[in-house]
Order: C-alpha cells, then sequence, then structure tokens
C-alpha cells in the first residue's frame, strides 16, 4: 500500500494478474475492457448487416437468410450498433479512458462501481447475445421494439427472444447509471486543482453531458422493458390492446401500443445525442490538436452541448409523426426539432472556423474529424427533411430514413471514433501505428460510407421501404434500384474488409509498432502530459498536476512552441501573460 | 462562485491557477452528489411510471366509464399500516442523523437499528399485501395462452377475468419496483451500520448517516406519491 503525497486517499495497487487486468479498478483498464467487449459484439453487428446487404443485394441468392432471419439480422444490428457499441464505446471506453486524465485525477470517483459496470455490461452482452441460440432466435421486431407485434405469434422471437432482448436492455441500463455516476460525479468533484469548468477539454464536455442526458433518458426504455416483459409473460396490458393475432383473439385487452413508443423514444431520441455528444467533443479536439490552432468559439462549444442536451429531450415525438397526433402537437416537435439545429450549426460553423489558415497536419486522425464533417452535414441536411411533419410522413419508413440516420448517427461518430482510437492511440499504448495501413483503412471507409448511404437516399426518394426481406415484382420500383442495391452491396464488402486492415494494424503495432513519443501531436491537453506513456496506476505519479490555463494554447504568438501544456504556469518559458 | 458564473468565464484570457476549482482532487470522496445523481435517476423511473399509469389509465375508454377495463382496486389496511412503518422508519433515521450530528454513538447506533428493522419490515409488510391482495383474488396470470415460452413456470392457472385489469398491473409494477429501491436501501442501511458500529463518532459517521437518511426519507416521499395515486385513482 502506497500513500501518494498529495492524495490523502491510499492506493492499492493490484499485485495478481487478474486483479490488474481482470477485476480491475484501474479505469483506465475497465476502459480497454469496455472497448474490447463494444467493438467485439459491433464487429458481430457488422457481420449481420453484412448479410443483410446480401439478401438486398442479391435477393434469394443466399438460402440460409430467411425472412425471419432478415428481421432478425436488423433488429440485433440496429440495437448492438446503438447501445452496445456507440453508447459502450463512446462513454464506457472513451469516457473512462479520458475523463480521469483530462481533468487531472488519479481514477473515477468510485472505482468499486466502475468495476462492477463494466461486469453488468458484459452480462448484458452476454445476454443479448445467448437470444440467437434460443428456440425461436432472437426478436426481429426492429430495433423499436414496438409492441404489440413484438411479443406477438408470428413475429419471430415473440417468446424468448423479445424477453432476453429486454432482460438484456434492463441489465446494460444498471451498468450504464453505475459508470454514469461515475463520469459524472468524477467530472464534478475530482477535477484537479486549477481545472475549472471551463477549462476543461470540449471532448470531457461531451462525456459529461452526454452521461447526465443517459442518466435521464435510460430511465424511459428501462420501464418499458420491465412493462414489456410483464406484457410478455405476466398477462399484462400496459402496451398490448385486444387483438386477433394468427387467427386467434388474444387475452390482451385495452393496452397502448403509442404508450411504449412515447416511452421508448423518450430515451431514444436523447440516445441520439448521448452517442453524438461525445463525438462532437472528441472532433473537436481532434481538429484543434492537428490544425494547431484553439477551438473556434469555446465557450459556444460548450454551451451549445449544453443546450441540445436539454433541447433534445423535447423532440422525442417526431419519430411518431406516422403514429398520429394532435396536429399542434406535431407542430411543437416539429418546431422543437427545427430549433435543435442552431446550436448544432453553430457547432459546425465552429468546427469550420477552426480549420480556416489552420495549420493543418492531415494525419489520419484529422482525415477522419475532417470525413465526420462531410457525413455530419449531409446527415444534418437530410434530417430537415425529416423533421417537418408534411415532408416526413411520405418518407417514413423508406430507405431515405436508413441513409439518414446512418450517415448523422451510425458513419458520423464511428469516422470520430476511429479518429480517436488512432488519435489516442500512441498514449494508451505507447506504440505508434502503421501510416500506410491507416491511410488506406481511412480512404475506403470513407468513400466506401458515401457509396453505402448516399444512393439510399435515393431509392429512398423513389419510396422503396426499409425492412422489406424481398421487393418482388413492384411496379414503381424501376431497374435502378436492383443495380443501386447491388452496388451498395459490393461497397459495403469493401468497407468490411477494410475493417480488418484496421484491427490488423492496430494488433500489429502493438506488439511491432515503433516506441510512440509520450505527446506525438504535441497536444495542450492534461493526457499528453502524463510522466508515464502509457499512464500506470494513478496516472500522474508522486503529485497531481496543476492547471494553469485552457486545453486549446496552440500556435501562441511568440511561444517557443507551437502548444503550451495546460499545465505549464504563466510566465514561464513559451506562456503567455494574463490578456 | 456560481454555475453560470463559471460557465461565463473566458479561459483564454485567463492564464493562472482559478479559484472554482476543486483544492486538489482529493478522496476519500464525499458521496453526496453521487447519491443525489442515484435519487434522480431514481426520481426518473417513477416519473415516468406514473406518467405511464396517468396515460394507460386515460386509453381508450377513459376509466370509470362503461366498458374500461381499468378497475379500481379496494385497499387494504395493510397497505395504510406499512405505509405508517415507512414512516416511522424515516422518523428513525432522522433521529440517528441527529444524533450523529451530536455526536451520540449510542443514539446512533439505536436509530440506526430501529430504521434498518423498520425497513425490513416494510419490506414484509408489502410481501403479506400482495399475499392479500392474491387472496382477493387480484393476481397476474402467467398465461400459458399468451406467453409462447412453453415453460411450466409460466403457466399458472389464474383465472382470466383478472387478467385484464391495469390498475392491479400498475400496482405490482410499483411496489415491486419501490420494493427493490427498499431493498438498495437496506444495503447502504447495511454499510453505514456496519461503520456506524466499528467506527467512533465524527464528522465521517455523520456524514455517512446522513446520506442513508436522506435516501430513506426520499423513499417514504416516493411511497407517498405513488400512495397519493393509488388513493386518488
Amino acid at each position: 500500500m502506497a500513500t501518494i503525497a498529495d492524495d490523502l486517499r491510499p492506493l492499492h495497487h493490484p499485485k495478481t494478474w487478474i486483479g490488474k487486468y481482470v477485476w480491475s479498478q484501474d479505469h483506465k483498464v475497465i476502459a480497454l475492457q469496455y472497448a474490447s467487449t463494444a467493438i467485439g459484439v459491433g464487429l458481430v453487428a457488422l457481420v449481420l448487416s453484412f448479410m443483410m446487404r446480401l439478401q438486398l443485394g442479391f435477393p434469394g441468392r443466399f438460402h440460409f437468410i430467411q425472412p425471419e432471419n432478415y428481421l432478425q439480422f436488423v433488429t440485433l444490428h440496429g440495437m448492438i450498433m446503438v447501445v452496445y457499441l456507440l453508447t459502450a464505446l463512446l462513454l464506457g471506453g472513451f469516457g473512462n479512458y479520458l475523463i480521469p486524465l483530462m481533468v487531472g485525477a488519479r481514477d473515477m470517483v468510485f472505482p468499486f462501481v466502475n468495476m462492477l459496470s463494466y461486469w453488468f455490461y458484459l452480462l448484458s452482452v452476454i445476454v443479448l447475445l445467448s437470444s440467437i441460440f434460443v428456440p425461436g432466435g432472437p426478436t426481429g421486431g426492429g430495433w423499436t421494439l414496438y409492441p404489440p407485434q413484438t411479443i406477438t405469434g408470428g413475429t419471430p422471437g415473440s417468446n424468448w427472444g423479445i424477453i432476453l432482448m429486454m432482460v438484456s436492455l434492463a441489465i446494460f441500463i444498471v451498468a450504464f447509471t453505475m459508470g454514469g455516476l461515475n463520469y459524472v460525479t468524477t467530472v464534478l468533484q475530482a477535477r484537479t486543482k486549477g481545472m475549472t469548468l471551463m477549462r476543461m477539454p470540449c471532448s470531457v464536455w461531451g462525456i459529461f453531458v452526454a452521461s447526465i442526458m443517459g442518466l435521464l433518458a435510460f430511465p424511459a426504455l428501462f420501464v418499458a422493458a420491465v412493462m414489456t416483459i410483464l406484457d410478455a409473460v405476466a398477462g399484462t396490458s400496459f402496451f398490448v390492446p385486444q387483438i386477433v393475432s394468427m387467427g386467434k383473439p388474444t387475452e390482451h385487452v385495452g393496452g397502448s401500443p403509442i404508450l411504449y413508443q412515447h416511452l421508448f423514444w423518450f430515451f431514444g431520441h436523447p440516445e441520439v445525442y448521448i452517442v453524438a455528444l461525445p463525438a462532437f467533443g472528441i472532433v473537436s479536439d481532434l481538429i484543434s490538436v492537428h490544425a494547431r490552432k484553439n477551438i473556434f468559439g469555446y465557450r459556444m462549444m460548450a454551451w451549445a452541448i449544453i443546450i441540445i442536451g436539454a433541447l433534445s429531450f423535447f423532440v422525442w415525438a417526431h419519430h411518431m409523426y406516422v403514429s398520429g397526433m394532435n396536429p399542434y402537437f406535431g407542430f411543437f416537435f416539429a418546431t422543437s426539432t427545427l430549433i435543435i439545429a442552431i446550436p448544432t450549426a453553430i457547432k459546425v460553423y465552429n468546427w469550420l472556423l477552426t480549420l480556416w489558415r489552420g495549420d493543418i497536419h492531415l494525419r489520419v486522425p484529422m482525415l477522419f474529424a475532417i470525413a465526420f464533417l462531410f457525413t455530419f452535414i449531409h446527415g444534418g441536411l437530410s434530417g430537415l427533411f425529416l423533421g417537418n411533419v408534411s415532408v416526413d410522413v411520405p418518407l417514413s419508413d423508406t430507405f431515405f430514413v436508413v441513409g439518414h440516420f446512418h450517415m448523422v448517427m451510425g458513419v458520423s461518430p464511428i469516422l470520430v471514433i476511429f479518429g480517436a482510437i488512432y488519435h489516442w492511440y500512441p498514449k494508451i499504448t505507447g506504440r505508434m501505428w502503421n501510416e500506410t495501413l491507416a491511410r488506406a483503412h481511412f480512404w475506403i471507409t470513407f468513400l466506401g460510407a458515401y457509396a453505402i448511404f448516399l444512393p439510399m437516399h435515393y431509392i429512398g426518394i423513389l419510396g422503396v421501404p426499409r425492412r422489406y426481406y424481398a421487393l418482388g415484382e413492384t411496379a414503381f420500383i424501376p431497374p435502378s434500384v436492383h443495380y443501386a442495391n447491388m452496388g451498395i452491396t459490393i461497397a459495403a464488402g469493401l468497407v468490411f474488409a477494410a475493417q480488418f486492415l484496421f484491427f490488423t494494424n492496430m494488433i500489429w503495432s502493438y506488439f511491432r509498432g515503433p516506441k510512440a513519443d509520450p505527446n506525438p501531436w504535441g497536444g495542450a491537453s492534461l493526457e499528453w502530459q502524463t510522466p508515464d506513456t502509457p499512464p500506470t496506476h494513478g496516472n500522474w505519479g508522486a503529485k497531481l498536476p496543476t492547471v494553469y490555463r485552457w486545453a486549446y494554447d496552440y500556435s501562441v504568438p511568440g511561444a517557443p512552441q507551437d502548444f503550451i501544456p495546460q499545465s505549464e504556469p504563466p510566465g514561464a518559458a513559451g506562456s503567455r501573460a494574463p490578456a | 462562485m456560481s454555475l453560470l458564473h463559471a460557465l461565463a468565464e473566458k479561459p483564454w484570457l485567463t492564464p493562472g491557477v482559478a479559484g472554482d476549482a476543486p483544492q486538489r482532487a482529493e478522496a476519500p470522496w464525499d458521496r453526496g452528489i453521487g447519491v443525489g445523481l442515484f435519487l434522480v435517476v431514481v426520481t426518473m423511473i417513477f416519473a415516468l411510471v406514473t406518467m405511464a399509469y396517468l396515460m394507460r389509465m386515460g386509453h381508450g375508454v377513459p376509466a370509470g366509464s362503461q366498458g374500461s377495463d381499468w378497475r379500481t382496486l379496494r385497499e387494504p389496511p395493510l397497505l395504510w399500516i406499512n405505509t405508517g412503518i415507512l414512516a416511522a422508519s424515516s422518523l428513525a433515521f432522522l433521529l440517528a442523523e441527529r444524533s450523529a450530528r451530536h455526536g451520540d454513538g449510542t443514539a446512533t447506533r439505536s436509530g440506526m437499528i430501529a430504521g434498518g428493522l423498520l425497513g425490513f419490515a416494510f419490506l414484509g409488510g408489502q410481501f403479506l399485501l400482495w399475499q392479500k391482495l392474491s387472496d382477493w383474488g387480484y393476481v397476474l396470470l402467467f398465461s400459458a395462452g399468451l406467453c409462447k415460452v412453453g415453460d411450466p413456470l409460466f403457466t399458472f392457472p389464474f383465472p382470466q377475468t383478472i387478467l385484464g385489469n391495469p390498475a392491479l398491473a400498475f400496482f405490482y409494477l410499483i411496489s415491486v419496483l419501490h420494493g427493490l429501491h427498499i431493498a438498495g436501501g437496506l444495503v447502504a442501511w447495511a454499510l453505514t451500520a456496519r461503520h456506524v458500529f466499528a467506527e467512533a463518532p465524527g464528522a465521517a459517521t455523520a456524514r455517512m448517516v446522513q446520506l442513508c437518511a436522506r435516501y430513506w426519507h426520499f423513499l417514504l416521499l416516493v411511497w407517498a406519491l405513488m400512495m397519493g395515486l393509488f388513493v386518488s385513482t
């Protein structure tokens, strides 16, 4: 047991391999556990999406993909990507790794709870994947899991599949709550001396606000999951009305499917921003560091994150326009949806203005950051169509929607995640990755993503519905749709294959990559100033750092270097005096 | 420094050690913020269940109208007795909190024991309450016809006439969720009680007892609101 000089808490350094890497309470190890599990389950979802593409591109050629399988792939792919990959990786992975390092703490405030959070998350993944092996298979009700169809005969997985999905989500929410409490309390309580709120890097702002949002939004999914389970096994009628299923009336009476939709989307829309805000924060830091320029409008960027987070709780019903609602409600939700575009647009302008006349280094993390700007602006603009009731109704449930949300909350955060992994990999592993492989990975992924999702907008505008196993001999669908579908599938295959370049690079570089400089990009934020690379348990050695400035002192006139670390006092060589 | 003032800082203008951050990131951490945030999460759960209750009540044929599936439950006297027990538990924690603040170890321990035992009593009372409702025929139907799982666990032969009453379903749902919340409170109580019995009275003990008491007052508040919902609808 060693007592660190300026920290009253005794640090218990684990002595065994299991203590260090399995039952670890070190935020960095937990981050890697979260990240590896999330990426692992994400790969499953990626395989599922490629199976869907095989069916859509070449209908009927692959006999192992039956209609019920297709629906199960759609459902699992969507839920895994949104919840078990993106949420877990951005908050559990990057949140865990970055928050203590960026705010100058030794660890999370509740390390034991943090460890529990990961193991509950792993349990939720195991329960989810176990649904593949139960009678009837996983649920095929679509990722929104709307009752009554999800629990009614005829829908794949309407017996065990939906129950396991809902149980898994409930466990995930318990895991997230434990993690989220840690992220928020660590930011509020464990910032080092001098680290004011407005000196925090944008990455921490994004993760911090997203964690608060998660704590407020996930309870809605929890409630919906518990009530659906009760409808499925206990005979209650929370959501299921009196219906005839497979020719026979069910025992349900009076339930409200719309009630489920409200609960689901009260979680579901903030969830978009729970994923997006950490990505916004991280991409701000990538752009600033690699453009060697302070982030433009830092205060506006932090405020916009808070405002977006708050507004996102008032837009959920724009997912329910076709469910029918009072026109005044439709007007309200369309208006609030469009208002949220204002702080979002401020962020986009600020990213572009940060790039403007910057000393741009087109390294791989920066390439991914710029690619994000393309896909996010693209996805945001197509969102304007869907945010308006009258335009949304004809486009609803078409491939236009698939193209839109994959651009805005699929591809965009994934590009940021790749950029972030390349950016912080040298700090996490102490090694550098291979430049050629990384660039090949970027270009195939970026261009491939466009080749996949841009044609979907065209297909959608023609009226092609999503979630259909086969289109058949439909009169309004021209041959170009079939060619587009084939092209999309080929592009998807290439992008899928390109991810192996990434994994090869990461694994090979971990063992054989050249030793990395502790601060290879010249970053000013605290995580680049650790005494050890990779940082050891406790992060800061004997003494916690003191913060004297914000995280964006780049290219300061008169400074000998083009960055000044946050921990460098004013008056020291290279720093500037107060204005 | 207020939050708004902190958010208005122009960090690029003010190099130097700033004032609003904690002096240093010290442990052990005060758990107040963590407990408070957790209670916010629990508040969200019960608020959303309440919204669902009200929406479901007004769905289709409004409750009370002919043809409505919403049938108001009779309230067994045990419901009020249990509520009284929970209030007494909260009172005991209040006394423990005050005693801890004044450094009175014996009174703190007594209050903690009384509060915890009353918590267990409330949970036991809730089990009796569910038993009572069951005896009255207010049971959920674990239906073989509905659930295709095919497991004997889900095939209890309960009368189907009970099946469709959402008021009953919500009562069970809310009381079970609250019961889980109580169970969590008992874990917090056990951890706090261990500390109270092992350590001499002091500021740390007083803070732990205070947070434990806060949790139990919150439990009482939630239950009172849920009771109000049941009784008034």
